[in-house]
């Protein structure tokens, strides 16, 4: 039954993985392959999920039913995409351009991210091994929820409409992890650990692939090792909570969108799986839907100051997006319990917590707090690291970063928002939140900075990214990149 | 005026440097911590296996009550919590109106409140409890 586990585990994230690498050619050798892997593996398990709640809704628990039938869908729509693709010419023309020499400088650094890497899993696997179980909100909500889930049987919807501790949350963690539990036969606490590793794993991977691609590999190597170097994210990984699977689809949808304002051409198949990455955040946590609201607003907004709303793009978008929002709406509207911060809050109240002063300044303080306790001395090297460098001449990934960081403020003030209007006690929410919603943005906060600052081989060569993969499928500017340099790369 | 190229080497420095800093401290501590990779007992297992015929004893039932045990309210509050996530699905309300009610610390039976009958003994101070009188939000003082 375990093997039925990891099978069923893999399943998804292969089938995800040919949606994604063969129509957009993002396969091994093209320069987005581990992008492309990376996304498949996030954006399975969170399609697993899905699957494993819609199997709930439709078939009690059945889950294997269901899960035959997504796949099939899943397998037949991948079949197409391979057809497909071959016959719009082989990928390898693609695979070919790209150039795998490495300077030493990122060797080095490639160096620093493994040995990083081996003590990030040597931290996580001693966390694991000394709680089993997670830590408290692991055992108090997410691993509680998905035992409701794979307990209650067919009485499961009474169980998730009880008033708990943050059951307004949505299922995304609880059910992947009941669903494995359901394949093993067994609540064994290496499905949660298992799945913690995943999207740890998958949230570097991930940043690295996604500044690799936009800012070539030096920025890529330097991303995934500050992330790697953030004692957050070290500890945090191992605790089973659902805050690094909701900074694993944030980076996701921001880092797509990225690629997709990068690309010289229209990629509506990025819009989508932004789309799906940003539906997946909201089916996470609470703070997904508001990751949510602030990007629609956005891209919005600033499609429509540029006069440039296309509604196709739009259309892709909502697309990806759908699956994941139709879930969360259910959830919301038919089986969640309120949520405790907006519930019965008379208006008075409100009002007063609004309009009280010491409010702002004890949530401009934790916050202030947070950030240099959470960035430490590697807060104080990034900004080193920017001055020294500067900005980047690349118009394109400065305008990325700008509208990722727009995103990112909005969220930012959406939670400072939601801590004014708490009625629990303020500080005490503070002090047991704070660092986690930090944490959920950090990873998003660090692809905005390696965007939009110079990479050292585009000071090194006056040329924009000389290191960059895939150099065809995002092309050079006229206007930045130097006619010499532009040789001088091809003759490399 | 550095040059651009010191200023590179700088600026990578430091970002190496201050992010392979934690990566040390792990190591580091690892290294000192004796046999932190065998497998060894943790809280929530024992408090787990310490409920598992509690666990067997209410399996159907829908709802449980829970007697505050004495001891600092974080300890309260993660015995509460440890006792829905170890009997879920039922479900374990923190009061003890319900008809069936857990005890949790209490020394002996002497000190089981009035208007609850001891059920079932579970040992190391684990009770489930009937509840026979009326319904009582405070009863959790009886106990300490």
């Amino acid at each position: 039954m375990t093997y039925l586990a990891i099978l069923s585990s893999a399943a998804f994230p292969a089938v995800l993985w040919v949606l994604i690498a063969v129509p957009m050619r993002w396969g091994p050798g093209s320069g987005y392959g581990l992008l492309g892997g990376a996304l498949a593996l996030g954006l399975g398990l969170g399609a697993s999920s899905l699957g494993y709640f819609l199997s709930l809704i439709a078939h009690g628990a059945s889950v294997g039913w269901f899960d035959g039938s997504l796949l099939l869908v899943g397998l037949v729509a991948a079949r197409a995409a391979v057809v497909r693709a071959r016959a719009a010419g082989s990928a390898g023309a693609r695979a070919r351009a790209f150039a795998p020499s490495i300077p030493v400088r990122d060797r080095v650094l490639l160096l620093a991210v493994a040995a990083a890497a081996l003590s990030g899993a040597a931290a996580f696997a001693a966390n694991t091994i000394a709680n089993p179980h997670g830590e408290w909100d692991a055992w108090a909500i997410w691993n509680l929820r998905a035992r409701e889930l794979v307990r209650a049987g067919a009485g499961w919807r009474t169980s998730v409409s009880e008033q708990t501790v943050h059951g307004d949350y949505p299922l995304l963690l609880p059910g992947a992890v009941a669903r494995l539990w359901v394949y093993a036969g067994t609540e064994s606490t290496l499905a949660p650990a298992l799945l913690a590793a995943a999207y740890a794993a998958a949230l570097v991977v991930l940043m690295y692939a996604v500044l690799t691609a936009l800012r070539g590999r030096t920025q890529g190597l330097l991303g995934a090792l500050c992330l790697l170097g953030t004692p957050a994210f070290l500890t945090t990984a191992a605790w089973q909570y659902a805050d690094i699977p909701l900074a694993y689809y944030l980076l996701a949808a921001l880092g797509l969108l990225a690629v997709a304002d990068h690309e010289a051409e229209p990629r509506p198949l990025i819009l989508a799986w932004a789309g799906a990455a940003a539906g997946l955040a909201a089916w996470t946590k609470n703070e997904g839907i508001l990751f949510v609201l602030c990007l629609t607003m956005t891209r919005g907004a600033s499609a429509l100051m540029r006069g440039r709303l296309g509604w196709a793009s739009v259309g892709w978008f909502a697309a990806g997006l759908l699956p994941a929002a139709a879930a969360v709406a259910y959830f919301k509207l038919t089986l969640a319990p309120p949520t405790y911060e907006f519930a019965g809050q008379r208006g008075d109240a409100l009002v007063a917590r609004l309009t009280d002063p010491t409010r702002y300044a004890a949530i401009a303080r934790a916050a202030g707090g947070e950030l240099v306790h959470t960035g430490g001395p590697l807060l104080i090297a990034l900004v080193a690291y920017a001055v020294l460098l500067g900005r980047t001449r690349d118009l394109r990934a400065r305008r990325a970063a700008g509208s990722a960081a727009l995103v990112l403020c909005l969220v930012t003030l959406g939670y400072a928002g939601i801590y004014l209007i708490t009625p629990a006690d303020l500080v005490w929410q503070l002090s047991h939140s704070l660092d986690r919603l930090f944490l959920q943005l950090w990873p998003s906060a660090l692809l905005v900075l390696f965007l939009s600052t110079a990479s050292p081989a585009e000071l090194d060569t006056g040329a924009l990214s000389a290191d960059r993969g895939p150099r065809h499928h995002i092309p050079q500017r006229a206007s930045v990149a130097s006619a010499p340099a532009r040789r001088a790369r091809r003759s490399r | 005026m550095l040059s651009q190229s010191r200023r590179t080497a700088v600026a990578l420095t430091a970002v190496v440097a201050a992010a392979l800093w934690p990566a040390l401290g792990v190591l580091v501590q690892l290294t000192t911590t004796s046999g932190w990779y065998l497998p060894h007992d943790d809280a929530v297992s024992a408090f787990e296996r310490r409920y598992a015929g509690l666990r067997e004893a209410l399996r159907g039932v829908a709802v449980v009550g829970h007697l505050t045990t004495p001891g600092s309210t974080d300890a309260q509050t993660a015995s509460l919590y440890l006792a829905r996530y170890t009997l879920a699905p039922t479900r374990v309300t923190d009061d003890a109106a319900p008809a069936l009610v857990i005890a949790d610390g209490v020394p002996d039976r002497a000190h089981v409140p009035p208007r609850f009958a001891v059920r079932r003994d579970f040992g190391s101070g684990l009770l489930l409890l009937e509840n026979l009188g009326e319904r009582r939000s405070d009863v959790s003082r009886d106990t300490e």
